[in-house]
């Protein structure tokens, strides 16, 4: 009797660790929607391997279905709150609650590489958002960037926006403090003072904030050139975790005048 | 040859010109294409071969951008070409040109083998530049914003190899900003240098033949004829001859600012952008429009627009003597002839496209491209027109967000799922 549970169980772990391979193969030929379905039926198989929704989620992700891979990675954390893997990729993958997940995993290693650079990636992107939508509240063309010379809409602005600027930009002084040579914090602070400079007390403020995010955009573009290139994607093995995804990017450098 | 008779072809043009003020146009919409990928995506330039098919180019900063030719697009800002079906919008084939530094895609023209010449920019080394370049070295960059380089490159018929590819500029910023297809292959690429500008001849071997500089930047140029090329600074007018280099100045002023130009069928140079103050706008900027012969002085000085920011940053002349422009507006008032989906912006900036009669400034025909989607969130904005041998209407640019532009059945549609821009193409027919 024990023998031939044990040999069915074998049949059943070989069947899974197959699907598993078969789905992350299939990842690697750049068929996310066969990994999907392939991974499921793993995950299904063994709703607790680690390994397993750790790749679902991965697959998720590349078959551009953020929601399902936000759902499949907080299953990760019922087994392991801590599960630094786990938190980084919710906090990459877009939706609301990205920067609550990297402040977790801040928490545990305030040296968790790049985690304050997505984190200040996540908080500038949402300073902008609210900042554009108070514009249109104000009735400010969103697009005009100069300064704001209605009192009345610098006020109504700075209500929506300043503690969310400020907030972005702490964050990316501090990863700007913990990595010299990174080019996206520069991007951050610079973003954030434009937006200031749109809301300074007078018009002479304002140039001076210009002025200093023309500066940060210089310094970020000279860091940028002295980065490498990206490296090529690795090949995704079934035996280990998949490599973290991508952090959110920074916004691109305007064209050329 | 009598007075008389030396100025009937141009009583008959201006016969013609005036029975077209009294048409109007009602052209539908045969098709969207979209595509993208995560950050954005910004189209330049258009052109329209003979075969079926329509090229759109421009820059790209998604990693995941759709490229079909097995190059790949690697996160910097990279220039783009994709082919589409002229009949249906469906992908021919899609393209991109990266490197390890900054570069840009801004004017095309296509050769008379279905090879697609693209000019633009590029900050740094590392264009794959080809063994018959003209200029095989980077020349450097005065600032680290600076545009580097301007760059010329052809891709095949099939967008799979980069058949030339040069720099052209020195230790200041260079960078392309019009390209004119000569009748023998070759191309005329003008642009930017440093403050002044430059007008560059390559033959269809990629020989850099001639090269001239003038005292302001050229952001676009037309043929006059087979010899002369009018070029449009910011703010001024010029007619450089191809035979004898001499330069000669037809319109100045200055108060606008100048992006595109075209010569019409019956030899008008019209001119458009954008101006603020307009003496009969009623904008505080609107889109401007000139046009005038080579012979005489100014026809018309028009301003199209509402009471918010318009500006006109694509012009291609019709088959009839009149021009289609395309640009962008926040006007809620903008002057549309159509009704249905579209017909005002709200306070965000939306894609517009019209028709223009060039003697007499009648908007013949004006919509804006997109829904009228709730809540409106979504930002559209045109930046390049042609039209197709049949009439056809093609108008490409940028769109944000997933309901202002919505692609049709049979069309190109790769789009990003995150907030931000894809390039459109709309044809009108």
């Amino acid at each position: 009797m024990h023998a031939v549970l044990g040999t069915l169980l074998l049949a059943l772990s070989l069947q899974t660790s197959s699907m598993l391979a078969d789905g992350v193969a299939a990842l690697n030929d750049g068929d996310p929607a066969r990994a999907v379905t392939l991974l499921e039926r793993a995950a299904a198989a063994e709703p607790a391997s680690r390994l397993t929704l750790l790749h679902l989620a991965n697959a998720r992700a590349a078959n551009r279905q953020p929601d399902a891979a936000s759902a499949t990675l907080k299953r990760v954390l019922l087994l392991n709150p801590d599960d630094a893997l786990a938190l980084w990729n919710l906090g990459v993958l877009p939706g609301s609650e990205g920067a609550s997940y990297l402040r977790r995993l801040i928490e545990l290693d305030p040296r968790y590489p790049q985690a304050l650079t997505a984190l200040a990636a996540i908080q500038t992107m949402r300073a902008r958002m609210q900042f554009t939508e108070a514009k249109r509240a104000a009735n400010v063309r969103a697009e005009d960037q100069g300064w704001i010379e209605d009192t009345t809409a610098r006020a109504a602005l700075r209500r929506a926006a300043s503690s969310a600027l400020d907030e972005s930009q702490a964050t990316s002084e501090r990863a700007r403090a913990v990595d010299a040579t990174a080019f996206e914090p520069l991007v951050f602070i610079g973003l954030a003072l434009r937006m200031k400079a749109e809301i300074a007390d007078d018009a002479e403020a304002s140039r001076r904030n210009i002025a200093q995010a023309d500066q940060l955009t210089a310094q970020s573009m000279t860091l940028r050139r002295q980065q490498r290139p990206p490296a090529a994607p690795p090949r995704l093995d079934p035996n280990v975790p998949p490599p973290p995804l991508p952090k959110p990017g920074a916004p691109p450098p305007p064209p050329p005048k | 040859m009598d007075l008389v008779a030396a100025c009937a072809p141009f009583t008959i043009a201006l016969a013609l010109d005036v029975a077209l003020g009294a048409q109007s146009l009602s052209p539908s919409v045969a098709f969207v294409a979209r595509w993208g990928g995560a950050s954005k995506d910004i189209a330049s330039a258009i052109a329209i071969d003979a075969r079926n098919g329509v090229y759109v180019a421009g820059n790209t900063y998604s990693a995941d951008f759709p490229i079909t030719t097995g190059h790949t697009a690697n996160g910097n800002w990279c220039a783009f070409a994709t082919k589409l079906s002229s009949d249906s919008g469906a992908l021919v084939y899609s393209t991109a040109l990266c490197t390890t530094a900054m570069t840009y895609g801004f004017a095309a023209a296509l050769a008379p083998n279905g090879e697609l010449w693209v000019a633009g920019s590029t900050d740094g080394k590392g264009l794959p530049v080809t063994e018959d370049a003209a200029q095989r070295t980077f020349g450097g960059s005065s600032s680290p914003t600076g545009s580097g380089d301007a760059i010329l490159v052809r891709w095949s018929a099939d967008g799979r190899r980069l058949r030339y590819a040069t720099y052209f500029g020195g230790a200041d910023d260079e960078r392309a900003n019009a390209l004119l297809a000569d009748d023998d292959g070759g191309v005329w690429m003008a642009g930017t240098a440093r403050t002044r500008g430059f007008l560059a001849h390559y033959d269809a071997r990629g020989r850099l033949t001639s090269s001239t500089f003038s005292t302001s930047a050229i952001v676009a140029m037309s043929r006059a004829d087979r010899h002369r090329i009018v070029t449009s600074t910011v703010d001024s007018l010029e007619i450089f001859d191809t035979t004898t280099g001499a330069v000669e100045p037809i319109l100045g002023g200055g108060g606008y600012r100048a992006r595109a130009i075209a010569m019409t069928a019956r030899g008008r140079a019209v001119v458009a952008g954008e101006r603020a103050n307009c003496p009969e706008g009623h904008g505080r900027e609107d889109g401007w429009l000139v046009s005038r012969t080579l012979w005489s002085d100014v026809a018309i000085d028009q301003c199209v627009g509402g009471s918010g920011v318009d500006e006109i940053h694509g012009l291609a002349p019709a088959k009839d003597g009149s021009v289609w422009i395309t640009g962008l507006t926040n006007s809620r008032d903008f002057p549309v002839t159509t009704g249905g989906p579209g017909r005002q912006p709200d306070y965000d900036t939306q894609a517009f496209i019209a028709n223009v009669d060039v003697v007499t400034g009648a908007i013949r025909f004006a919509r804006l491209l997109g829904t009228d989607s709730t809540p409106r969130r979504d930002i559209s904005r045109g930046y390049a027109v042609a039209v197709g041998a049949d009439g056809s209407i093609f108008a490409t640019g940028e769109t944000t967000g997933a309901r202002l532009l919505l692609p049709t059945n049979g069309a190109f549609r790769q789009g990003q799922i995150f907030e931000s821009t894809d390039v459109y193409l709309v044809k009108l027919r």
